[in-house]
């Protein structure tokens, strides 16, 4: 039953060195490189196996705790970098990437969650792997368009305009269906589809703050940046933030407390 | 800006001051709005009314200041800011506030601006803008479901015993009434994990004569408007009987509307996932936040 977790540190140094040489491949390259593109690939690849294996070893999807979910946002970031490397050739998006999802390993390394193979009844639902999926994927578009505004802010001669229209619509659309999936399962599992649950309030206000940033026509790219990085901040809070706040005692949405 | 403009802008932030100033003090002097007056049929007359209301605002008094002023950009930045307001405020709270008057009359506003927007929005000289349809009529019609049919919620529990039938049901209040039909526990099954914790419930109940397996996740629809849900049961030790189990019985026919909305949104969401922003180079709708620009033309103006 742990084979999964116990193998997690070399899957995760593999992956790490993996992101970091595509990273640096690609810094180096005046074009597209395809160093960079194949190193990556396989990082993706090698987290998406220990996915795979953990989902087999746990038999149930690892989608629950909150060491799985922050694989999986591991993962879906590097998916997003590499989409936006391969999209658009910005040479440094691997690089913030990378990080930022060597960050989240790392806390899985320090406080990993091993211990847990129950999946309680609620949960026991189809809405259940499409439901958080779905999120962790949305998280990671947005993620990458976070960084790409914060370095808009420090490098405001560059051009990011179509990379984060890009990533903010696909982001946004799948956010939006995160929590439509969610408001169908909850109809389902407990009679309504909106009761303004912590989290679900705070998804709310991460949603508008997401449709503000879709809204804005025109005006200064600044503005766009500082609303992409308020909604991201607001995204962590509904993410893992609630869980320390007094609201949560009133949660349904606790199944992912440490 | 010009004095005119400026002389709008001063005009709706009184107002909305104002407005804020009452919700206070109402929500002071009267406490949470009162829900159960505004039950079927008048919750149907309210919303019809409402619908009305709006159509005729957009078609008759469409060039008016005030519903110029609600249809600007201004008030979807100000709508979008009570949505993260509310969202904040309820996220932040212990109990959740959902029936406090200004959370109340912020939906209302947002379910106006919607409204207007969307009137004007939804076509333009080439045609039905679908997915702006999609997205806004259908976060229309999931809210204003909530909106108009929350006075019609119900959420009604029973104790459920394997030895006597009931019918007796008790509200979140704590009031008793009694349901048409009874209800008898006819066997439970639980089965746990090696570490004790239940791995699946279900509940055979006997509903008005019909045996129905409910478990959670699973709920039984006993009319288009009435759902019955497995909320919990005694926590026998594991081995023993379980002796009762709680259902919960909703009843919520504007669900169907909520569906709906709910439904439309997923296919516009669907869009803005696969078409991305190219997808909104709809020209032609002027001051609408969602309209005109492409990536390119607004790099030019940037420039």
């Amino acid at each position: 039953m742990m084979i999964g977790w116990t193998l997690f540190p070399y899957f995760a140094v593999a992956t790490t060195l993996l992101s970091i040489g595509a990273a640096v491949a690609a810094l180096r390259s005046k074009d597209r490189s395809r160093v960079a593109i194949a190193l990556s690939v396989t990082g993706v690849a090698v987290l998406a196996l220990f996915v795979a294996m953990l989902w087999g070893a746990l038999s149930r999807p690892p989608l629950r705790t909150m060491g799985e979910t922050r694989l999986w946002y591991s993962l879906c970031l590097l998916v997003a970098g590499l989409f936006t490397y391969l999209r658009w050739r910005y040479r440094w998006i691997l690089s913030f990437s990378a990080l930022l999802s060597t960050v989240f390993l790392t806390i899985n390394l320090l406080r990993p969650e091993i211990l847990d193979q129950t999946l309680m009844p609620a949960l026991q639902s189809g809405w259940f792997v499409p439901h958080v999926a779905i999120y962790m994927f949305s998280y990671g578009l947005l993620g990458c368009a976070t960084l790409l505004a914060l370095y808009g802010l420090f490098r405001p001669e560059r051009n990011l305009h179509e990379a984060i229209d890009r990533l903010l619509y696909g982001g946004v659309g799948l956010f939006t269906i995160g929590m439509l999936t969610g408001a169908l399962w909850a109809k389902q599992a407990w009679g309504a589809y909106w009761s303004w649950d912590p989290k679900e309030a705070w998804a709310v206000a991460t949603w508008a703050l997401y449709l503000v940033a879709i809204h804005l026509r025109g005006g200064s790219r600044r503005r766009l940046y500082v609303v992409l990085i308020v909604a991201f901040l607001a995204l962590q809070m509904c993410w893992y933030g609630v869980n320390y706040l007094p609201s949560s005692e009133r949660s349904i949405h606790t199944y992912n407390q440490e | 800006m010009d004095s005119a403009q400026r002389e709008n802008i001063v005009g709706e932030l009184l107002a909305v001051g104002a407005l804020a100033l009452l919700c206070a003090i109402i929500q002071i002097v009267m406490g949470d709005f009162p829900l159960p007056l505004f039950r079927y049929p008048l919750s149907l007359i309210l919303f019809v009314a409402g619908v009305a209301m709006i159509a005729i605002l957009y078609t008759r008094f469409g060039k008016s200041r005030v519903v110029q002023s609600l249809l600007s950009r201004r008030a979807t930045w100000f709508s979008l800011g009570l949505l993260v307001a509310v969202g904040l405020w309820l996220g932040l709270q212990r109990e959740p506030a959902s029936t406090a008057w200004p959370t109340v009359v912020a939906l209302l506003f947002v379910l106006l601006h919607l409204a207007l927007v969307t009137l004007r929005g939804w076509r333009n000289e080439n045609g039905v803008r679908w997915r702006f349809l999609l997205n806004h009529l259908g976060l229309w019609l999931a809210l204003a479901a909530g909106f108009w049919g929350a006075p019609d919620r119900e959420e009604l529990r029973s104790i459920v015993t394997r030895d006597v039938p009931t019918r007796e049901v008790f509200d979140s209040e704590g009031r008793i009434s009694r349901v048409e039909y009874e209800l008898q526990l006819v066997d439970f099954e639980v089965e746990y994990y090696t570490d004790g914790t239940p791995s699946s419930f279900v509940a055979q109940v006997l509903v008005d004569g019909r045996q129905v397996a409910m478990q959670v996740n699973h709920p039984y629809r006993r009319t288009w408007n009435e759902t019955l849900y497995l909320a919990g049961y005694d926590t026998a030790p594991q081995g023993e009987q379980v002796q009762y189990c709680i259902v919960e019985i909703v009843r919520d026919g504007w669900r169907w509307l909520a569906l709906t909305g709910i439904v439309m949104m997923l296919a516009g969401a669907v869009l803005l996932f696969f078409v991305g922003p190219r997808g909104n180079a709809t020209m032609g709708i002027k001051g609408a936040p969602q309209a005109s620009e492409s990536a390119e033309r607004r790099e030019e103006v940037e420039r």
